[in-house]
């Protein structure tokens, strides 16, 4: 991670402290940064410098018109201005994983191939707690090459639990 | 006896040869004797002289030509020795010949018996090579042609209450 991400991530973390509201930004952010990294004209735009800084903003404004809070909305606006719309995603990552160090906690970033309820992120974070012996910050990734199931990542630590590995297992044993 | 030929010669021709007057005799035999002494003292000595002579040079020769013999003789031998090298080589080179001729029959026999051998084990290892790539081919074929037809049952079979139950099973076995 370069330190110009991280300088972000400590940025918005100051930001969502002042907020009062480290998770709940955190937890948009994160989201946003996956939509940009997963929507290659939205990341070329708002990166892409000949196109004028309002208008860059405007979009994501748009696009996070209610949806998202408006510290949210300032930061992700910050990131577009200064022409770092591209690495939205890897500032969200960082800003996560800063979130949950502050809280002595550690990342837990899993895909799925379709959204997770609360509860379910909660039993999830508290299965995955006792499994590693420390508590965990879920990010949910909506990944549809998932297939089915879940995979978790924690640092180096991954949990497959996905309907695509096992059918990529059979296709080898096959 | 001198008066007896007086006599015969005083008778005249008797149609013996008998000359007329003994002196005759006389001087003839004398005449005969000193021919007869040169002819003994010079004459013998030459003709001795060239006889031997001849006789030394016939000799000479023979021994010359003896010795041309010999050597006529050394030289048939050894031009015979040498010839009979000769042949014993020829025939030596001939059978090596035959034998080399042999020895490459054999070999070249050989090689071509190796070289059907390679090819004939080449072409039954390209023949398994072959059937494995293609019945690799066709497992890969099948296992791709299952798999896909299983992601898509899965996919088509996997409704919002099969997620779930997927989720669940997922974090039961976390706890587990």
């Amino acid at each position: 991670m370069s330190d110009r991400v991280q300088g972000y991530a400590d940025a918005m973390f100051a930001v969502a402290t002042a907020e009062g509201d480290v998770r709940g930004i955190s937890d948009e952010l994160f989201a946003v940064g996956r939509a940009v990294d997963t929507n290659d004209d939205l990341r070329s735009t708002i990166s892409d410098a000949r196109i004028p800084a309002e208008r860059r903003i405007q979009i994501m404004d748009d696009l996070l018109d209610g949806k998202a809070r408006q510290a949210t909305t300032g930061l992700v606006s910050m990131v577009v201005a200064a022409g770092r719309g591209a690495d939205l995603g890897k500032i969200a990552s960082a800003l996560a994983e800063k979130a949950a160090q502050s809280q002595g906690k550690q990342v837990a970033t899993v895909r799925s191939a379709v959204a997770l309820s609360d509860d379910q992120r909660n039993r999830l974070a508290d299965a995955l707690r006792a499994k590693l012996g420390t508590d965990v910050d879920v990010n949910v990734i909506q990944d549809p090459s998932v297939v089915g199931g879940l995979v978790t990542t924690v640092g180096d630590t991954v949990i497959d639990g996905s309907v695509r590995t096992r059918l990529s297992r059979l296709r080898e044993s096959l | 006896m001198f008066a007896f030929a007086n006599l015969l010669a005083a008778e005249g021709p008797n149609g013996r040869f008998i000359p007329s007057d003994p002196w005759e005799l006389f001087w003839a035999a004398l005449a005969f004797l000193v021919i007869f002494f040169f002819f003994v003292t010079k004459g013998l000595p030459l003709i001795k002289e060239a006889l031997n002579k001849a006789q030394s040079d016939a000799v000479a020769e023979a021994s010359a030509a003896d010795q041309a013999m010999a050597d006529a003789k050394a030289k048939i031998a050894a031009a015979s020795a040498e010839l009979g090298d000769a042949n014993a080589q020829s025939e030596q080179i001939v059978a090596e010949a035959r034998e080399a001729a042999q020895q490459l029959r054999v070999d070249s026999a050989n090689r071509t018996q190796q070289l059907v051998n390679d090819m004939w084990a080449k072409a039954q290892n390209d023949v398994v090579g072959m059937k494995t790539q293609a019945s690799a081919d066709m497992q890969a074929e099948v296992a791709a042609q299952a798999v896909g037809a299983a992601e898509e049952v899965v996919k088509s079979s996997l409704d919002s209450s099969g997620q779930n139950d997927l989720i669940e099973s997922y974090i039961s076995g976390l706890r587990n």
